[in-house]
């Protein structure tokens, strides 16, 4: 499959149909999705007629955008005016976003072709994908294994090959993670430089939109579109968001920090051993890479407690809103608290309720100093840490994930366990930095032998450009990654 | 710090209807996760403050000119079908009255008083809290 | 031994709704009186995915009143959630000011007759407000309109520091009349623009220990603010007379019955789990910007009242009535400055007058607003050169408001032509008037010969309305003195 670069540029040229492009993205999409259940819905009738009207732009001499008929699914927690939209959840059931976000909006105006709506872990809390109301996705590496999560949909239709590039979000690893399990690229932009305007919140005070792609190139090419101030988003800053694009692709110089923290023993010796390769092959591309000893980031181990309070907190209160008097079914009773206690209490699943009964005991009365609190105040150590650290090095790099693709069902009942596929990947949102998954190789023995590793690179906040710039010199420098066992040399090629 | 009742007052709090087993389950959950979250007490964070790690920022405000939105009153009323008259429709309000100030004022002529809880005119009051303190 | 008297000690919290065009946190129109559900927008009605805007205005309005009100402004502005669910609260949180709000330490005097009282201002912070929830007679449903969802609200908080329905009744006008002043505010109760919660405790006069403090909620009127306050006040003392003892809880007064009742007791109070709104990150409030708009703040109430008092040398009673009512003062400046515009040498007194006993009875007579009147401040300066250069007489002149009113196109001056009411002033005509009215009234000449001077008022009056009001008054009274005069002198 043609990258999203590749394909705009031949559709702006003349030389490419977007129908055609849509037809074979649906076609793949129709055969390997039965066995992957990347998606909730196809959305194949709105994807054409969209295809229809980026051709007819190109055709009549208007330069139909940037990413001119570049199919792009969405996980289903970014609202399309008109389209389902269900954040993986039963509450959300039927529900058709009344308006949409700005991330489409941009999408749209640069040519894209939206198709179809990706799994997810219901609200977007889970690290597999398994806690979709509606079906589990499987990674198409193995369809035993999660593809990780929460954009586990997304991960795996771009690992599958059947769309260039996807959108998903990331709280606290859910754009990362997933793409390091699916062997593709997946980044999370600094806090506040994409509109989450239309996302449907969890933890708003962590989670950022961005691409999964499969070259780091289209990464960049999403990132440029997607992001930019947007006065329907307040978090969202006014700083300049140099081009990512067009930002040369180099290592040379740049300083990278590989803090022993990150290397610890809870992560997976063979994937460790991966990544290590990857460091090395960006120090003989002229990177100066730096083992930092244990200290600097003495309190990124706490990162999972800090993560999981403050996004449980606010995911209880943003949450409320699903109550089912205004929009959602509506379980009845007989009065308003036994009404609204039925219909949420019924609709979200375990997950969902687990992380509204811990972030609302951590924000009660008695409980708000000691857990909520707490966990704000050692976020505010981790992110000093972090900002610390990048003003000596430019860029800091070590693993995403501590596993692999693990089995389907393995973490299911042990939410601690689970929590910990974050440890790696939440510091970056605690902190508000751009962070990039790439794959960098698989296991070469170990539970996860044959599976895809995740490099991880995080960036000082506002520099997303630079972190996508080196993402794309290790691309080329590490070549085209092995290919997927279920559909051979179409992907990522 | 956890406990079965704990757990049945935030499930109030948030409008979580639980069945017993789930509750019995979400109570172990919860008690595992609390367990392992609480190395977090360990750390001194004295002198740290706990505002928000994003800097504050220019102000981010628009002008007091109405707007409309791209989605139409209507479109949204459409999303439920608890709807009449273009009002939503709600369960009948029984009890818990509002407290806010966005609550009917009693007397009003469209709003029937809530169901009223008998005032306490003597003391002692056993359930009252801090009722034996004194 | 003699009976123990208990003192009431009263706190209010007032929410006022700032005088925007639009929303706190959208740009729906913040209007009252719409069809239901129609001002709504995905973000008031709590939408997946949509986050908070600002309204500018709305944060400019809330610091103003925070500043007419003596307060000290936060150099950063915080916003948290107040999380509870209700069906009129869509996000199933309010977002508010927790920590930190807005304002703090203020001060409201009050001229009492006991002397001047100082009430502080505990604190003022922005909110939105809730929708409305309608419980209709009869039906199993009750209904829901989000229209007011989101409207800005400014909440004011005092100190414990009132002691009496009558205080509490003062502090609330003064306080209306303040933020109305600085256009913070219309503060017009029957659309819900100012609501107020009073806190009551009571505690014995020889005791400085205040007892336990109960809230009233949601009075939207001065007069049941005062009327719950003595209700509540009785009740307690009633209670502890008895022997029992108050007991912390919210309660509404039911003016039906002039009796307050509860709605929940502490044991149920709720836990509003508040924490710093992510989706408004705090930003800074420029000390220069504060300053700006504490120099750009319109005369005060009290202000204007010394000078309407000691400059202009108005009587009290039209001071009064002239500063009570922010617009009708407005208004009497527009006239006196057109009418100094045009160098008349019409008083601050004669305008005034105008203007209190004019148009002021015409705006209520017609039951609008002064500043929605058809005569406006410059068509009156009109109407008072006429006056004041003897073209036509007072009395006409009162007519001609009216004209003026019901035509909003035509000047005082064709008006007066073609009603024909220009000053009756020709000595023929007058004579002729006046010998008219003392043929036709020869029982107030006979009482007026009898001595009875008085009568002279009566026979004026007839005059006056013989000629449509046209005539000139002075010169009809020395015309009836002396012609009166001359009739009756034989007798003496």
């Amino acid at each position: 499959m043609m990258s999203a670069a590749t394909i705009a540029g031949r559709v702006r040229a003349g030389e490419l149909d977007p129908v055609s492009v849509t037809r074979g993205a649906l076609k793949r999409l129709e055969e390997r999705d039965p066995n992957i259940h990347a998606y909730l819905d196809a959305d194949a009738d709105a994807a054409l007629e969209r295809a229809e009207q980026v051709a007819e732009d190109a055709a009549r001499g208007d330069d139909p955008g940037r990413l001119a008929g570049v199919p792009i699914s969405l996980k289903d927690n970014i609202a399309v005016k008109g389209r389902a939209l269900t954040a993986g959840s039963r509450i959300l059931q039927d529900y058709h976003a009344p308006y949409h976000s700005t991330v489409v909006r941009r999408l749209l105006a640069e040519g894209a072709v939206l198709l179809g709506r990706t799994n997810l872990d219901e609200f977007a809390m889970g690290s597999s994908t398994e806690n979709s109301a509606y079906a589990a996705t499987t990674n198409p590496w193995d369809e035993r294994r999660v593809p990780g999560g929460s954009s586990g949909g997304s991960a795996a239709a771009v690992a599958a090959g059947i769309v260039p590039v996807a959108l998903g979000s990331d709280t606290g690893g859910s754009i990362r993670q997933p793409a390091a399990l699916c062997g593709v690229t997946g980044f999370k932009p600094t806090y506040g430089s994409v509109s989450r305007h239309g996302l449907v919140a969890f933890g708003s005070s962590l989670e950022q939109i961005g691409p999964l792609a499969a070259h780091a190139e289209d990464a960049a090419l999403v990132y440029d579109v997607i992001a930019g101030h947007d006065p329907l988003d307040p978090t969202t800053t006014p700083a300049e968001r140099p081009s990512a694009y067009k930002t040369s692709a180099s290592v040379e110089g740049l300083r990278v920090a590989v803090p022993e923290e990150l290397l610890d023993e809870t992560v997976e010796p063979r994937v460790l051993e991966r990544v290590a390769a990857a460091i090395d092959l960006l120090g003989d591309a002229g990177a100066i890479t730096k083992v930092v000893p244990k200290g600097r980031l003495a309190h990124v181990r706490l990162a999972v407690p800090a993560y999981y309070l403050i996004s449980a907190c606010e995911a209880s209160s943003n949450l409320a809103r699903y109550d089912g008097m205004r929009f959602g079914p509506r379980l009845e009773q007989d009065d308003l608290l036994g009404t609204y206690q039925r219909t949420r209490g019924s609709l979200f699943g375990t997950e969902v309720k687990r992380r509204i009964l811990l972030g609302t005991f951590a924000l009660s009365a008695g409980h708000h100093d000691a857990w909520y609190r707490k966990a704000l105040e050692v976020r505010r150590l981790i992110a000093d840490e972090f900002r610390a650290l990048l003003q000596e090095f430019d860029l800091i790099a070590g693993p995403t994930s501590p596993s692999g693709a693990f089995p389907l069902g393995e973490k299911e009942d042990e939410p601690w366990a689970m929590y910990q596929c974050d440890a790696l990947t939440a510091p970056a949102c605690l902190a508000g930095l751009p962070s990039i998954s790439l794959p960098c190789g698989l296991a070469k023995k170990g539970p996860y032998k044959g599976f895809p590793v995740g490099l991880q690179l995080m960036g000082r906040a506002h520099e997303d450009h630079r972190v996508l710039a080196a993402a794309r010199a290790f691309e080329a420098l590490r070549g085209e990654p092995e290919r997927c066992a279920l559909y051979g040399n179409e992907v990522a090629s | 710090m956890v406990d079965p009742e704990a757990v049945r007052h935030v499930a109030r709090l948030a409008r979580l209807g639980l069945q017993a087993d789930e509750e019995k389950e979400l109570v172990a959950d919860l008690l595992a996760i609390l367990e392992q979250f609480a190395v977090l007490n360990a750390v001194d964070t004295q002198d740290v403050p706990s505002d928000s790690v994003q800097p504050a920022t220019a102000p981010e405000v628009s002008a007091d000119e109405p707007e409309s939105f791209d989605a139409a009153a209507a479109d949204l009323l459409a999303l439920t079908r608890h709807e009449r008259g273009g009002f939503y429709l709600v369960p009948r309000i029984l009890r818990d009255p509002p407290q806010h100030p966005g609550a009917e004022p009693p007397g009003a002529p469209d709003a029937p008083s809530p169901e009223q809880h008998p005032l306490p005119t003597s003391d002692p009051l056993p359930s009252e809290d801090g009722a034996g303190k004194r | 031994m003699t009976a123990t008297t208990y003192r009431p000690t009263i706190g209010l919290e007032v929410h006022v709704q700032l005088a925007t065009r639009t929303k706190l946190f959208c740009r729906c129109e913040a209007r009252f009186g719409a069809p239901p559900n129609t001002l709504v927008c995905p973000v008031c009605t709590g939408q997946p995915g949509t986050l908070p805007m600002l309204n500018a205005e709305a944060l400019r309005l809330g610091v103003i009143g925070a500043l007419v009100l003596g307060c000290r402004v936060d150099e950063q502005l915080h916003f948290d959630r107040k999380n509870y669910f209700y069906p009129d609260l869509p996000k199933g949180y309010q977002i508010t000011q927790w920590e930190r709000p807005l304002a703090q330490d203020g001060q409201i005097v009050l001229d009492r007759p006991e002397g001047e009282l100082r009430v502080t201002i505990a604190r003022a912070h922005l909110e939105e407000d809730a929708g409305k929830v309608i419980h209709p007679e009869g039906m199993d449903v009750s209904l829901l309109d989000l229209n007011r969802a989101g409207t800005p609200l400014l909440e004011i908080v005092t100190a414990p520091e009132l002691h009496s329905a009558d205080e509490a009744h003062d502090l609330l006008v003064e306080l209306r009349r303040m933020l109305r002043y600085a256009g913070v505010s219309d503060c017009d109760m029957e659309k819900g623009g100012l609501r107020c919660d009073v806190n009551v405790s009571l505690s014995a006069s020889d005791d400085e220990a205040l007892g336990t403090r109960t809230e009233i909620k949601n009075l939207n009127s001065f007069r049941f603010v005062a009327a719950a306050i003595a209700a509540e006040t009785a009740r307690q003392r009633e209670l502890i007379e008895a022997g029992g003892r108050v007991v912390q809880a919210t309660l509404a007064y039911d003016p039906d019955t002039d009796s307050v009742r509860a709605l929940r007791l502490k044991q149920d109070a709720h836990d509003y789990r508040y924490f710093p709104e992510p989706d408004l990150p705090p930003f800074p409030l420029a000390a220069e910007w504060v300053l700006e708009l504490r120099e750009g703040l319109p005369e005060s109430p009290t202000a204007r009242s010394a000078r309407y008092g000691e400059q202009l040398k108005l009587p009290p009673a039209e001071v009064e009535t002239l500063v009570a009512d922010k617009a009708l003062g407005d208004y009497f400046e527009a006239t006196l400055a057109a009418v100094e515009q045009r160098e008349l040498a019409v008083s601050a007194h004669g305008v005034a007058a105008w203007v209190v006993n004019g148009v002021r009875h015409l705006a209520n007579e017609r039951k609008t607003r002064v500043t929605e009147l058809a005569v406006s401040p410059t068509r009156l300066a009109e109407l008072l050169a006429l006056v004041h250069t003897g073209s036509v007489s007072s009395q006409a002149g009162k007519r001609i408001l009216d004209a003026l009113e019901q035509d909003g196109e035509r000047t005082a001056e064709e008006l007066v032509a073609e009603l024909g009411l220009q000053q009756m002033s020709d000595p023929e005509d007058l004579a002729q008037l006046v010998s008219d009215v003392l043929q036709r009234e020869p029982e107030l000449v006979a009482r007026y010969c009898e001595g009875k001077s008085g009568v002279l008022n009566a026979l004026l009056g007839r005059a006056m309305e013989a000629s449509g009001g046209r005539a000139n008054p002075n010169r009809v009274r020395s015309l009836l003195e002396h012609t009166l005069d001359a009739t009756s002198a034989p007798q003496d």
